[in-house]
């Protein structure tokens, strides 16, 4: 049979396989994915000088089009539309910068992000799907850890997961974070290798 | 074919655009189990109405390293299944099985397989009514104000009269659910037989209907509640002392169809699920 089609680029490759440990990890809450090497190295630094996860932001890009728009945050400040950060994403997705709580999503890069999450669009009644979907990064998730104890659609039972390197601030922020079924936002955890954990708006979080 | 004409397409012949559009749309459906979230349910050169949307999430989750196996009616062999099997093999190069166990991505009209789904398998669903909200509400604005107010009053008094008419929930095929005790679903053509395999399952479950440009999906170990009455509870197609006349399983949804033979012909029920079939044939051959 002849194949009629080209094979995917790098970035198509990253953004489909990419997609699969997303969509497995928001699937089945407590579990540890592992997102492809990112497929690009030479990102802005932040504002503090420290270079973004660039796997988180890999991740979040490979959805990212010109139909829908994003915001991104160091610490608990909003970057500006001008930060070489922001350009550099848009240029590269033709996404939309926004101001937050219009955007369809989040990139925050670091865990005092979680201090922003009440600015975030959390979908209406009528279409729970508008709302925002989060890429948080995290210094670490540890494989056997405990401390967030997970439970809701997806898990059999419940789930544990460790996370090292977040605020017990930052975890309460976690674990209660809108998400008012049908209501909420979704996020995606994913630490410095590349581990992604996904909490989507249907997961009870208990911090242990 | 030069080598040009080789390379018409893209990789799973959808644009990076659309695939991307269906993939943010996925997630929101696992976010919110069971809710109908739209697409834009492109154009492909297959008709609406023909797999479509099952077809643009197959293409849309596809990677290259996947197994696929593709379903119509439990058959592999059935036209549909063949079409829309070559038309994802011929934009992607991917390896196809028959064999449920050995497949990643699994595209299905109107059956779950027989074998248990694993955890790391994804099955597709190809939807032809997306909202069950449509026998008792055909205007979509208002049927979307019910699903927002879990305002199902409308379908339970549906039910009840199914019972009045005919004296029991006489429902054959897409069998109203409740999914993760919020939204009323629409299991799609699947026998109900197959309905209590959508509850507390290993599997993810993506459901596309591309004529009504709607996704949604079912997590695993997510509860998903048949609608019934005390009195009148959920049932099965299974009639005890049921058999396969092929492999002599008793415990599949089975087909009915007719055989002619040399006394003018008599009915015949062997599994939908073909390939479950032919594996157990063949493990009975091997131990004979």
């Amino acid at each position: 049979m002849t194949i009629v089609a080209t094979p995917p680029t790098p970035i198509e490759r990253f953004n489909g396989l990419a997609f699969r440990v997303l969509l497995d990890c928001l699937a089945r809450p407590g579990k540890v994915g592992h997102l492809p090497p990112p497929p690009f190295a030479d990102l802005p630094p932040l504002p503090d000088g420290t270079p973004p996860n660039a796997t988180a932001v890999a991740a979040g890009m490979s959805l990212l089009d010109q139909t829908v728009s994003f915001v991104h945050a160091a610490g608990e400040e909003w970057l500006p539309v001008d930060h070489p950060l922001t350009r550099w994403i848009a240029l590269r997705t033709n996404a939309r910068p926004v101001e937050a709580a219009a955007a369809d999503f989040a990139l925050l890069h670091d865990p005092a992000g979680t201090a922003l999450f009440g600015e975030l669009a959390a979908g209406s009644l009528l279409y729970p799907e508008r709302s925002c979907t989060v890429f948080l990064s995290v210094p670490a998730i540890a494989l056997n850890g405990e401390t967030l104890r997970l439970r809701g659609p997806g898990i059999a039972t419940t789930a544990t997961v460790g996370l090292r390197g977040v605020a017990p601030t930052e975890l309460a922020a976690i674990a209660s974070r809108p998400s008012q079924f049908p209501l909420g936002i979704d996020l995606f955890l994913i630490d410095q290798q590349g581990r992604c954990l996904g909490l989507p708006r249907t997961t009870q979080i208990e911090v242990i | 074919m030069s080598e040009t004409s080789d390379q018409l397409y893209n990789f799973a012949l959808l644009d990076e655009d659309a695939k991307r559009e269906i993939r943010r749309k996925l997630l929101k459906a696992v976010a919110i189990p069971g809710h109908l979230v739209p697409f834009a349910s492109r154009d492909l050169p297959i008709a609406r109405g023909w797999g479509t949307g099952g077809l643009q999430i197959t293409l849309s989750i596809i990677t290259p390293d996947d197994t696929l196996k593709v379903i119509d009616q439990g058959d592999d062999e059935s036209v549909n299944a063949v079409n829309l099997r070559r038309l994802i093999t011929r934009t992607t190069g991917v390896a196809t099985t028959t064999d449920t166990a050995a497949a990643t991505i699994i595209q299905t009209r109107h059956r779950i397989p027989e074998e248990p789904m694993r955890a790391d398998q994804i099955l597709v669903l190809q939807v032809p009514m997306a909202d069950p909200l449509r026998w008792v509400e055909p205007n979509l604005e208002r049927a979307t104000i019910m699903h927002s107010e879990a305002d199902y009053g409308k379908m339970w008094v549906y039910m009840y009269e199914s019972v009045v008419r005919a004296g029991d929930l006489r429902i054959a095929s897409q069998y109203p659910v409740i999914v993760n005790r919020r939204y009323l679903m629409d299991t799609t053509p699947i026998p109900r037989w197959d309905v209590p395999k959508l509850h507390m399952a290993d599997t993810l479950y993506l459901f596309g209907a591309g004529r009504e440009k709607r996704i949604y999906a079912v997590p695993p170990y997510t509860v998903v509640e048949p609608l019934q009455f005390e009195d009148y509870p959920f049932r099965t197609e299974y009639r005890p002392g049921q058999r396969c006349a092929r492999c002599g399983a008793d415990n599949t949804f089975l087909t009915e169809h007719f055989v002619s033979d040399s006394n003018g012909g008599r009915w015949e029920t062997t599994c939908s699920d073909a390939a479950y079939c032919a594996k157990r044939v063949a493990q009975m051959e091997a131990t004979a």
